[in-house]
């Protein structure tokens, strides 16, 4: 690989795209953002953006794998219907219980989801898809389709823990350990590369030895566990539970985070870094809206033209390497 | 036992009309009131928007891509007819058309020639289309004056007072596309550019155009629908199709048609969609009215049927390979 140093201008832009596109969009909003810049804003990002990490996390794991998971915002809605109905079952002691019964209830749903893609060879789009609709209806059944308020001491609390007596939310360090244990799995352990063989080439990664059925319920169960993770810092932070509404469309948020970091949605590449910087441009797009009043109408207008703008970038790029590779390969 | 093997595979390309059947039987024996008049009205009437737009979904999941942004483009459509009908019934008619197939040319575009993953593209139509719904309509919901009346006709009329209007043009396109997929060049590619895009392209096949044709029709057909739906329920809503993508991909698949691309049959997507509606119709008759039993209900009866028919569907394809392999060997 090339040092940073040999690179032209056209080619800096186009490996950093993310990146700079999350640039552009900061300084716009502290040139014509008012009370864009006080640290205030950043952490309400950072206790914003925390779910939506977890679960991008997780979706870029199945998009590696060569999958898609339509389904993580239903399983948020789900985790966070557990976790509410737990910590109301029983006493003060419930709730570490209430944040272990999510995590197996969506890890359970990842892994029949995964079971079914795995045994079946169904494509995971039909499997995710019908799920998205057989889980937003058990939340709903959960909860009776009412929202229901978290009324559990040491969680409510949790939500709005700040690091150390600074203003740092609690939620930074979650996105933080988020990042390390997705880095060490995919990027220190062989499962990751094993994800990135199985999303480039199914069956030649069979053939080289890789369980593919384990490989497969193991991927959907981690995007289970991370809508789990996300739904339990979401309902925290909203201190209620809408099993109706949260999580709505959040598959679409998740998809094009994933997408903005260039990770080819084909499957095969894992791109860490570039996933939390798409999350956090997603992320900007909603507070850039949000701060400057504007309605929804050009919200979802401003959010398409972003999400086309940063992909075109990193198709240019594509293009410029298929054609180094022609070249060489023609002369 | 060739002629064995032949007979198999007729009637394995039958499974989702069997599919149809099984469910028909079992909504005839489980409710009395099934097979009255008005309820079989009702379950057409079901079908049919679902069914125009899997038509446009059959197309575009053949050529090897995806439209989510068909929900978008039918409240966008609905919007802008709702807007034009107070003027002119025809402009009401050919604009929200126009508009259709401009993101359809958008999508088909992107995604061509522009590389843009088609789930990337048609999300981005989906945002911007579900936005300018909300701008058209300001955010309110349209009602359509009872003084157009050549365009109420469009959805609540009936021709020899029995067959509903939406219904007859869902019978005539689905007649059509049948057609189109078996015998013209358009349909006969689109199957080539799905099951092997750069085969196709090394063979001489306009792959662009066809990918891009195949969107533009989707958006057509779509923005059709949103017109009838329209004048059916005599007003336009900016939320309006929310969850249509997901309806009509899964009628396409239910219909037997390979997400992935390059199989399928439109006459396929025509029972599924038939199969949806009765699924509808079965929990609408039962009197549910919690809307996370209906969720439950469809998603689990989704997951059921696709795993049944998934082996017999690909068994179907891999033992049409075979035949056509051992055909060609023999004679050679």
């Amino acid at each position: 690989m090339r040092s940073i140093k040999n690179l032209s201008a056209a080619e800096i832009l186009q490996r950093f795209s993310a990146p700079i596109i999350l640039l552009v969009l900061i300084v716009f909003n502290a040139l014509f953002t008012r009370n864009f810049l006080s640290i205030n804003v950043l952490w309400n990002a950072i206790m914003q953006s925390s779910s939506i990490m977890f679960v991008s996390l997780g979706m870029m794991v199945v998009i590696a794998s060569g999958g898609i998971d339509i389904s993580v915002g239903s399983t948020l809605g789900f985790g966070s219907a557990l976790l509410v109905i737990t910590s109301y079952a029983g006493g003060d002691t419930n709730s570490l219980l209430a944040v272990i019964v999510p995590v197996i209830g969506c890890a359970l749903v990842g892994i029949i989801q995964g079971l079914i893609i795995a045994k079946f060879k169904i494509p995971p789009l039909i499997v995710t898809l019908a799920f998205q609709s057989l889980i937003r209806g058990i939340a709903q059944y959960c909860t009776k389709g009412k929202v229901l308020v978290l009324r559990d001491p040491l969680l409510n609390e949790l939500g709005y823990l700040k690091v150390g007596g600074t203003s740092i939310p609690i939620q930074l360090v979650f996105i933080a350990i988020a990042i390390l244990i997705f880095y060490i799995l995919t990027k220190k352990m062989a499962f990751g590369s094993r994800i990135e063989a199985y999303g480039d080439n199914p069956v030649a990664s069979r053939i080289v030895g890789i369980r593919t059925f384990q490989l497969v319920t193991l991927v959907y169960m981690i995007s289970g566990i991370a809508c789990a993770c996300g739904s339990i810092l979401e309902t925290t932070r909203i201190q209620a539970a809408d099993s109706s509404m949260l999580g709505l469309n959040m598959e679409m948020d998740a998809i094009a985070a994933v997408a903005i970091s260039g990770t080819p949605l084909t499957g095969g590449k894992i791109r860490i870094w570039g996933t939390v910087v798409g999350v956090f441009i997603t992320q900007l797009i909603t507070m850039t809206v949000n701060m400057n009043n504007i309605q929804y109408e050009y919200s979802l207008l401003l959010k398409g033209a972003i999400i086309f703008f940063a992909i075109l970038v990193q198709k240019s790029k594509e293009k410029t390497k298929k054609g180094l590779r022609q070249v060489v390969q023609n002369g | 036992m060739a002629s064995k093997k032949g007979l198999k595979l007729k009637l394995s390309s039958f499974i989702p009309f069997i599919t149809f059947l099984m469910l028909f039987m079992v909504s005839i024996i489980g409710n009395s009131k099934f097979l009255t008049m008005n309820n079989i009205n009702n379950l057409v009437r079901q079908s049919t928007f679902n069914g125009i737009i899997s038509i446009g979904m059959t197309l575009v999941i053949l050529s090897g891509g995806i439209d989510l942004s068909v929900g978008s483009v039918l409240a966008c459509s609905g919007a802008l007819s709702a807007i034009l009908c107070q003027y002119n019934t025809v402009l009401a008619v050919v604009i929200p058309i126009i508009f259709g197939l401009a993101i359809g040319l958008f999508n088909g575009f992107a995604v061509a020639k522009l590389k843009v993953p088609p789930i990337v593209a048609t999300l981005v139509s989906m945002l911007a289309a579900r936005g300018l719904a909300y701008i058209f309509l300001a955010g309110n919901s349209l009602g359509i004056p009872k003084n157009a009346e050549m365009f109420l006709f469009l959805g609540k009329g009936k021709l020899f007072d029995i067959l509903p209007f939406p219904t007859l043009i869902m019978a005539i396109l689905f007649i059509l596309f049948i057609w189109i997929l078996k015998f013209t060049c358009f349909g006969r590619n689109l199957y080539s550019i799905g099951g092997n895009e750069e085969a196709a392209r090394m063979l001489g096949i306009q792959v662009d155009k066809g990918k891009i044709l195949a969107y533009m029709t989707c958006g057509l057909l779509t923005s059709i629908a949103g017109i009838l739906i329209t004048a059916r329920v005599g007003s336009a809503l900016p939320y309006a199709g929310d969850g249509y993508e997901i309806s009509s991909i899964a009628t396409v698949v239910l219909g037997g048609t390979l997400i992935t691309g390059g199989k399928g049959r439109m006459s396929g997507t025509f029972w599924a969609s038939l199969t949806m509606a009765i699924i509808a119709n079965m929990i609408n008759m039962q009197s549910v009215t919690e809307p996370w039993i209906q969720k439950i209900i469809i998603g689990a009866i989704l997951i059921v049927i696709i795993v049944i028919q998934s082996p017999i569907i690909r068994k179907r394809y891999s033992s049409i390979a075979k035949l056509f392999i051992r055909k060609h060997t023999v004679k050679g």
